[in-house]
């Protein structure tokens, strides 16, 4: 009998993990595109820095970062009484961290694209700056929503090496899917890691499709054939 | 309204220095060269230049204010900017762009609907259509009608016309005039075309480098023969209201009344009793000592000269002839000048061989 609960755990962190992403990675993406600061290399740098490290490096580091005895680590436990290692809060964080470059890099390109004219001509129509983020920048970059939205997701539900190395193998707390194929594959249980595996491998196609799918259609066309 | 400029614009190698005080309503036409400073002179009013400094106030309200550190920033202004390229919102349809700014309308008691906008703009075959598919006039036509549903105090207007070829420009005209007019909004209006400026403008303001060079009702800035610029572009022209009297249908001509002046036109589509503005270009009138007779030319208007000045750096000559009606600007060669003893006082006829006419409001 094959346990869901790690498929279940995935889903829960990557759902987590996007909707953080898109609150931190949003205005960040927006400030990347837009400012002429000698801070953005650096930004970008560091944000970028988890697509070529490896995740047992970022790990590594999160884990001297969050264990109770650090800083960070004390402090989150004398507000909410628990610990960020060994948790799923843990996990949020370090996915978040993680898939960081595939929400703000969509969400950079798409920015950079909108011309600053189309803002100069919403302020000029009595747009304030954050209504003319909603409704020009946003409509503007919908294709970079989506795409940012979906990576983010489907990157988070596929780590092994950070949430090994912060999280550990605790069922229904830090079990996730990757961690119980390897589990299933160590235990030469081949059955139910062809199962799990597989749905992935399906799901992450699915997605991917999802997002080229949507860049072939113009989401500006409104008809007019002519 | 009243519109107090007193701004300086650094930038590079560039600058702009306005000291100016816009008054009145209808149109005001700000005529200069490429890189005079126009566009410069309408972002700083709009809120869009950063690099300004002075003070613009408007009806008493202070949109900028550098020493007292007040910058009313862009969409607190009620300004309404059309800007050269429409800039139409291309995530939705010509509705879709009318209501971005209809539900940001900055006057909840302006006489400015949607019906009457569209109307006036001719909008409704476009309103369900994507931007994309638009022409360069109906995108400018979208432009302008977004523009009056955000309600504005004043109309800025970027050379709007300027992408366009010269037939939709002709057609585009009439319906600024309309804006200005029916909507009774004060106009700011930029281009680099004279003859644009002069279909349209009941004002006219001059920069050259950067400065103020002159500013007053259109028809007498015209007559001012010191404006260099006009002549630089060959562009200078003159202005007169006139009235439509006689449709002859059969010749397919139109007689127009200018003062107690006639003349005759091919045939122009208005009502008779319509008002319009003529203009003509001061290198289409030709100058005689009397009256030829046969001739083709059928408009001819005997007058006598005002003011005559020479320009030493050409072969050209400016002439100000008073028709009774107004004053005619022609630009003739010295050489014609000289030979026929064209001085101040003297009687002389000017031949008109081509005249422009646009639906505008009235000069005076």
């Amino acid at each position: 009998m094959i346990d869901w609960s790690p498929v279940f755990l995935s889903l829960h962190l990557a759902l987590v993990s996007t909707v953080v992403l898109f609150l931190v990675g949003t205005p960040l993406a927006w400030w990347l595109a837009r400012s002429r600061s000698r801070f953005r290399p650096i930004t970008e740098a560091i944000v970028a820095l988890p697509l070529v490290l490896p995740p047992t490096v970022l790990g590594f580091y999160l884990l001297i970062l969050l264990n109770p005895q650090s800083a960070i680590g004390g402090l989150w436990v004398t507000v909410t009484g628990g610990s960020l290692t060994f948790s799923f809060s843990g996990l949020v964080v370090a996915s978040v961290l993680y898939s960081l470059p595939f929400m703000v890099q969509p969400l950079q390109t798409a920015f950079s694209g909108v011309s600053s004219a189309l803002l100069e001509a919403g302020a000029t129509l009595g747009a304030s700056p954050a209504d003319c983020f909603r409704h020009v920048v946003v409509p503007m970059s919908r294709r970079g929503f989506l795409a940012a939205g979906v990576l983010s997701f489907a990157h988070t539900l596929g780590e092994f090496g950070v949430v090994l190395m912060i999280g550990g193998n605790i069922p229904g707390e830090t079990r996730v899917l990757s961690i119980a194929i390897y589990e299933h594959v160590e235990t030469l249980d081949y059955a139910s890691a062809h199962t799990l595996a597989a749905g992935l491998l399906f799901f992450s196609f699915l997605v991917l499709l999802v997002v080229y799918a949507s860049n072939r259609r113009s989401l500006y066309d409104h008809g007019d054939a002519a | 309204m009243t519109l107090e400029v007193d701004i300086r614009v650094s930038r590079g190698d560039f600058s702009l220095s306005v000291k100016s005080e816009l008054e009145g309503s209808g149109i005001l036409g700000v005529y200069g060269p490429s890189g005079s400073g126009k566009t410069s002179l309408l972002r700083s009013i709009a809120g869009l230049e950063k690099n300004v400094s002075g003070s613009i106030i408007f009806a008493g309200e202070h949109w900028l204010d550098t020493q007292a550190g007040v910058f009313v920033p862009a969409h607190r202004r009620a300004v309404g900017f059309v800007f050269q390229d429409a800039r139409l919102f291309p995530f939705t349809d010509v509705a879709g762009n009318l209501d971005f700014a209809d539900s940001r309308s900055r006057d909840a008691h302006s006489s400015i609907t949607r019906e009457r906008v569209i109307e006036a703009l001719d909008l409704s075959p476009l309103l369900h259509r994507g931007v994309a598919g638009l022409s360069g006039g109906e995108r400018q036509r979208v432009a302008m009608g977004r523009v009056l549903l955000s309600r504005p105090a004043v109309l800025l207007m970027d050379e709007p016309l300027s992408a366009l070829d010269q037939q939709r420009k002709t057609q585009l005209l009439p319906y600024i005039s309309r804006l200005a007019g029916e909507f009774g909004l004060p106009v700011v209006y930029v281009s680099h075309q004279l003859d644009e400026l002069a279909a349209i403008a009941n004002t006219l303001l001059v920069l050259d480098a950067g400065d103020v060079i002159a500013q007053d009702s259109i028809s007498t800035v015209l007559q001012r023969l010191d404006i260099s610029v006009f002549d630089r572009h060959n562009a200078a022209v003159s202005v007169f209201d006139g009235e439509v009297l006689v449709q002859n249908h059969r010749l397919k001509t139109t007689m127009l009344g200018m003062g107690e002046q006639r003349l005759t036109v091919p045939q122009v589509q208005a009502e008779v009793g319509a008002r319009l503005r003529l203009q003509f270009a001061a290198k289409d009138i030709a100058l005689a000592m009397a009256m030829p007779e046969s001739i083709s030319i059928r408009n001819r208007f005997p007058g006598h000269v005002m003011e005559v000045q020479e320009d030493s750096e050409s072969a050209y000559a400016d002439v100000l002839v008073d028709i009774g009606a107004g004053v005619l600007r022609a630009r003739i060669t010295r050489e014609a000048l000289q030979s026929l003893g064209i001085e101040p006082q003297c009687s002389i006829i000017a031949l008109v061989k081509s005249v422009s006419i646009e639906e505008a409001l009235p000069l005076a």
